[in-house]
């Protein structure tokens, strides 16, 4: 029997240009191939050569839509490197800068590039004609996020006020009380988002990957952390890195497993970190775990999380005098190389640097949808052959539309995938 | 009648599409005025036919971003670069073609992807016909808004022309290149984001990319070497962002 392929030649409502093949042989799926063909942007190349303050708003533009976990990643590998200290507020306000691009980054996934799948339409602007409220809440959500990316971040894309130290300017006390204000109002009104997803089908099964966290903070850490039980402070022992010829982003391994990080990761990994609200939501949910689509259940849960936290930090902050003269950060060492581990929106992100005589000289960064990309080859290729075994005989858009289904779950972000370097 | 627009997106970072979708309840004026035929971010529908305008972000760094740029070219009455990547190369810009052999050998050692064809970053206009450029990284969602409204009503959309510098002489900022000897990009970068970095108190690293016209590039050098800072570290400042800043003699090897 001959082979027989089955190309999605770009993915629809997913961030950045992606294809995937399947090839299937009578009833065995043969191969799936996840294609990141974005061209690339060299972004750990462009930064060398610059002074250290300036790197972290430049390696921001790898991204817009988590340009503040990067710039973050950033700061923090400089900080390690150069023996940096970070203020008590600086540090609170980049948690809640964290948990405000979190919202913005899984709202704009759930309500706009989910939601369709769900309703069956084409997009948001569909979805809009049939229910304005839905699309309502996700636009007030995202505008939260963003409002806080501007307050903290100075821009709500790719500010340059965060740099190694903290940040450049601290927010005003009437722009923390404003963005207060709205968090009580949204907090106070029930979300659409727990009933919508109760309808949302399982599909794409990931037993078998391995899934990494970040340790010691939700969203934030020192080390990575795995369900096999393994942890490391050194990602290169968590992570293998590997070049496919058909993909622009290189994938990673862990112990040769396929790996998986995001919303999901982090819920199984660190669940007890959770409010009550956000597990209330999980438990309201029926999904089972063992499928990628339990990734966006997750995020609705951080969805929830996140305001709850941005409403705490900002209680705390309105008491606190923030907007107080900031000095100079300061540097102990000139020379250095640092680890910088964040949770982004799409999981765990890693920034490594080299610095001589303050000036960075090497760069590597693991972003998380090169992490995820096998996973999401064996999640499609699990599925289909299940699809292949319970109907015999395979439609070619139901393959279609149920992997780009799934990968639309992983919430990829190819833009981000596409700059993965290696220090040689 | 509505009109058709498309949205492409070559090679970026997404920040021109989230702009768009940052008009927030604007967008449902610009709804009023257009049809979406196209935008692969947001949507899974497909009109691949004639638009009245498309609107292009990114750089071409492919053999399929030159593809989906010749095409959209050649569908559209209107084209319209949005961002800095499309329309001055952006960050990518900074590897020429005779650097990215090198470039790709240390980002992937000897396994080099051979699904396409990998360009070095190059504005759009290297390529085909642009009508109207707002650059940005990212751009302003009130001017991607104006000039959708403009064009919708057959007007042709005001294009700045003003440095950087003229916004902090309307907000009374001091100057942080002459009066603290911050390295700013304001003189030779187009205006049009109120100086938002120069407000915060760094200097402006030209991330909307060079005027149009009459920009004095080696004025700009000998200052920052006044400042202290080095050749090498100038010149890579200068064409962060974009191509089209031309520092004539060794633009080769920039990044190394």
């Amino acid at each position: 029997m001959t082979m027989r392929k089955i190309s999605i030649s770009e993915l629809s409502r997913v961030e950045g240009i992606g294809s995937v093949e399947i090839f299937i042989d009578g009833k065995k799926v043969r191969d799936v191939r996840v294609k990141l063909i974005e061209g690339l942007r060299f972004l750990e190349l462009i930064p060398r050569g610059l002074l250290y303050k300036e790197v972290p708003g430049i390696v921001s533009r790898i991204c817009a839509i988590c340009y503040a976990s990067h710039a973050i990643a950033s700061s923090m590998a400089l900080e390690k490197a150069l023996s940096i200290k970070v203020d008590r507020r600086d540090q609170m306000l980049r948690e809640l800068l964290l948990y405000g691009e979190l919202l913005e980054s899984h709202a704009l996934h759930i309500y706009f590039l989910i939601a369709p799948d769900i309703y069956n339409e084409l997009d948001f602007i569909e979805l809009y004609k049939k229910d304005k409220s839905l699309v309502k809440e996700g636009f007030m959500l995202v505008k939260l996020g963003n409002m806080l990316r501007e307050i903290i971040g100075g821009r709500p894309i790719h500010g340059l006020n965060i740099i190694p130290g903290g940040f450049v300017k601290r927010p005003s006390a009437d722009n923390i009380d404003k963005v207060l204000e709205i968090t009580e109002n949204i907090i106070e009104s029930s979300l659409i988002l727990e009933r919508m997803l109760k309808c949302y089908p399982e599909a794409g099964p990931i037993e078998g990957s391995v899934a990494i966290a970040t340790g010691d903070h939700y969203l934030y850490g020192n080390r990575l952390i795995t369900s096999t039980g393994k942890e490391s402070k050194n990602y290169r022992v968590t992570l293998e890195e590997q070049t496919e010829e058909y993909s622009h982003a290189k994938s990673a391994l862990h112990s040769g497993r396929p790996a998986v990080v995001g919303a999901i990761s982090r819920v199984l990994l660190k669940e007890k970190f959770l409010s009550r609200e956000a597990r209330e939501l999980l438990n309201s949910i029926e999904h089972d775990q063992k499928y990628i689509t339990y990734n966006v259940i997750c995020q609705a849960a951080e969805i929830v999380e996140a305001l709850e936290r941005i409403l705490s930090i900002l209680k705390e902050l309105s008491k606190l005098n923030v907007e107080t003269h900031i000095e100079e950060p300061y540097p102990k060492k000139f020379s250095g190389e640092g680890f910088g581990y964040i949770e982004a929106p799409r999981g765990v992100l890693v920034h490594h640097y080299l610095v001589e005589d303050l000036i960075l000289s090497k760069a590597n960064i693991i972003t998380p949808t090169a992490i995820n990309q096998k996973s999401m080859e064996r999640a499609v290729h699990n599925h289909v052959e299940t699809m292949i075994f319970n109907k015999g005989s395979l439609n070619e858009n139901d393959v279609i539309s149920c992997a780009e289904q799934i990968i639309r779950a992983f919430d990829p972000c190819i833009s981000c995938s596409v700059h993965v370097c290696f220090i040689k | 009648m509505k009109l058709k627009m498309a949205i492409f997106e070559l090679t970026g970072c997404g920040g021109c599409e989230l702009t768009f979708i940052m008009l927030n309840e604007k967008l449902e004026d610009i709804l009023e005025l257009y049809d979406i035929a196209h935008f692969k971010m947001i949507s899974s529908r497909e009109d691949l036919h004639k638009y009245d305008v498309a609107v292009v972000t990114g750089s071409v760094s492919t053999e399929r971003d030159l593809k989906v740029l010749e095409s959209a070219r050649k569908k559209s009455r209107i084209l319209l670069a949005l961002g800095t990547c499309a329309v001055h190369g952006g960050p990518q810009s900074l590897i020429l073609d005779e650097d990215l052999e090198g470039a790709l050998a240390e980002i992937y050692g000897k396994k080099v992807p051979k699904e396409m064809k990998i360009f070095a970053g190059t504005p759009i206009s290297e390529y085909v016909k642009v009508d109207v450029e707002i650059p940005g990284c990212p751009p302003e969602s009130n001017d991607l808004f104006q000039a959708l409204v403009d064009l919708a009503h057959g007007v042709v959309p005001y294009k700045r022309d003003y440095p950087v510098c003229l916004e902090c002489k309307i907000n009374e900022t001091e100057c942080v290149l002459v009066k603290r000897g911050i390295p700013c990009l304001g003189p030779i970068t187009l205006g049009g984001c109120n100086a938002v970095c120069i407000n915060l108190g760094i200097g402006c690293i030209g991330c909307r990319g060079p005027l149009p016209e009459d920009v004095n590039i080696p004025s700009e050098y000998e200052i920052l070497k006044s400042l202290g800072i080095s050749e090498k570290t100038i010149k890579r400042k200068l064409r962060m962002f974009s191509k089209r800043v031309s520092l004539n003699d060794h633009e080769k090897n920039l990044y190394k």
